[in-house]
C-alpha cells in the first residue's frame, strides 16, 4: 500500500508551495503494487479540499494528451530544418510552424 | 487498485502534515495491518517528523513495535552499521525512513529490510525534479527524433 500525504512541496527557488506534478504521483502510486506477489493494491491520497476534485476528474478520466514543440528549443529546430533544406523561405517555416506547433488528442 | 481520497481543509502546511498523521497511521492499520506500506512525505525534513507521529500514535494504541516484524536482536547487527542515531531509533519500532541526504550505506540497509519484511514502514520523502529530469530527456528525444526524421525523408527522395 502507498500513502501519499499531501501533494504539495515546497519550491525554495520560488519561496512557494507547488503541487506535485501528475507524474510523480502516478510514479508514487506504481510503487504500490509488486508485481508477482500482490493480488490487489492500494493507495490513499491526501490533499487539499480545493484540489480533491482535480485528482478525482484525474484519476477516473485522465488528462488530454498535449503534445507541441518546447518553445525554448524553437530556434534549434528551424535551424535543423533550414539545414537539411526543408525551410527553404519564409512560406515554408509559417506552414512547418504552424503545422508542428501544437497537437491535441 | 483502489485508490481511497481524502481531503483537508487547514492551509497552514506544518498544522496540515500534522493532521495527515493520524489518518494515514489508521490507514495503515485498516487497509495494510500485515503486508508492507509506502508513506510518501514533501521533504525529508517531514521523514523524520512524520516518522515520530506515527510511532506517537502507535504508543497510543499501546503497541508500540506493531510494524516490527523480526526480533530486536536479529535487528541489531543491521543497526550497529547505521551512521544516523535517529534512524536507528526508529527502526527499532519497525518504521524506517528513505531520503537522498542519508549515507548510502543507510540507504541501503533501510531498504533490505523494508524489502525483506522486517520493519513493515517505510516513509520516504518525494523524488524531487524527477519528472523534470523526464520532461528535459522527453525534448532532447524529440529533437533527435525530428532531425533524424527529418535527414531521413531527405535520404528516401
Amino acid at each position: 500500500m502507498v500513502i501519499i500525504m499531501g501533494v504539495q512541496y515546497y519550491e525554495g527557488k520560488e519561496h512557494r508551495y507547488v503541487d506535485y506534478p501528475v507524474m510523480d504521483v502516478l510514479q508514487m502510486m506504481g510503487r504500490a503494487c509488486r508485481p508477482t506477489e500482490d493480488e490487489r493494491s492500494r493507495c490513499v491520497l491526501m490533499c487539499q479540499q480545493t484540489r480533491k476534485d482535480f485528482y478525482k476528474k484525474f484519476l477516473a478520466e485522465g488528462l488530454p494528451i498535449e503534445s507541441h514543440l518546447p518553445t525554448h528549443l524553437l530556434h534549434d529546430y528551424f535551424l535543423a530544418e533550414i539545414a537539411v533544406k526543408t525551410i527553404e523561405n519564409k512560406q515554408d517555416a509559417m506552414v512547418r510552424g504552424l503545422v508542428r506547433l501544437s497537437l491535441r488528442s | 487498485m483502489d485508490i481511497h481520497l481524502q481531503s483537508f481543509t487547514i492551509p497552514h502546511f506544518p498544522s496540515l502534515m500534522i493532521a495527515m498523521s493520524k489518518p494515514a497511521y489508521l490507514a495503515i492499520v485498516e487497509y495494510s495491518s500485515t503486508k508492507p506500506v509506502i508513506v510518501f512525505v514533501p521533504s525529508r525534513r517531514q521523514c523524520r517528523l512524520t516518522v515520530d507521529d506515527l510511532l506517537t500514535h502507535c504508543s497510543a494504541d499501546d503497541k508500540a513495535d506493531r510494524f516490527l516484524n523480526i526480533e530486536l536482536e536479529d535487528l541489531q547487527p543491521h543497526l550497529d552499521h547505521i551512521h544516523d542515531p535517529g534512524l536507528v531509533e526508529t527502526l527499532k519500532h519497525g518504521i524506517g525512513y528513505y531520503h537522498e541526504a542519508l549515507h548510502s550505506q543507510d540507504k541501503r540497509i533501510v531498504l533490505r529490510l523494508f524489502e525483506s519484511g522486517a520493519i513493515q514502514v517505510l516513509v520516504a520523502s518525494k523524488v524531487r525534479h524527477l519528472s523534470s529530469l523526464i520532461d528535459r530527456l522527453f525534448d532532447l528525444l524529440l529533437l533527435f527524433r525530428t532531425l533524424l526524421g527529418v535527414s531521413l525523408s531527405r535520404v528516401t527522395w
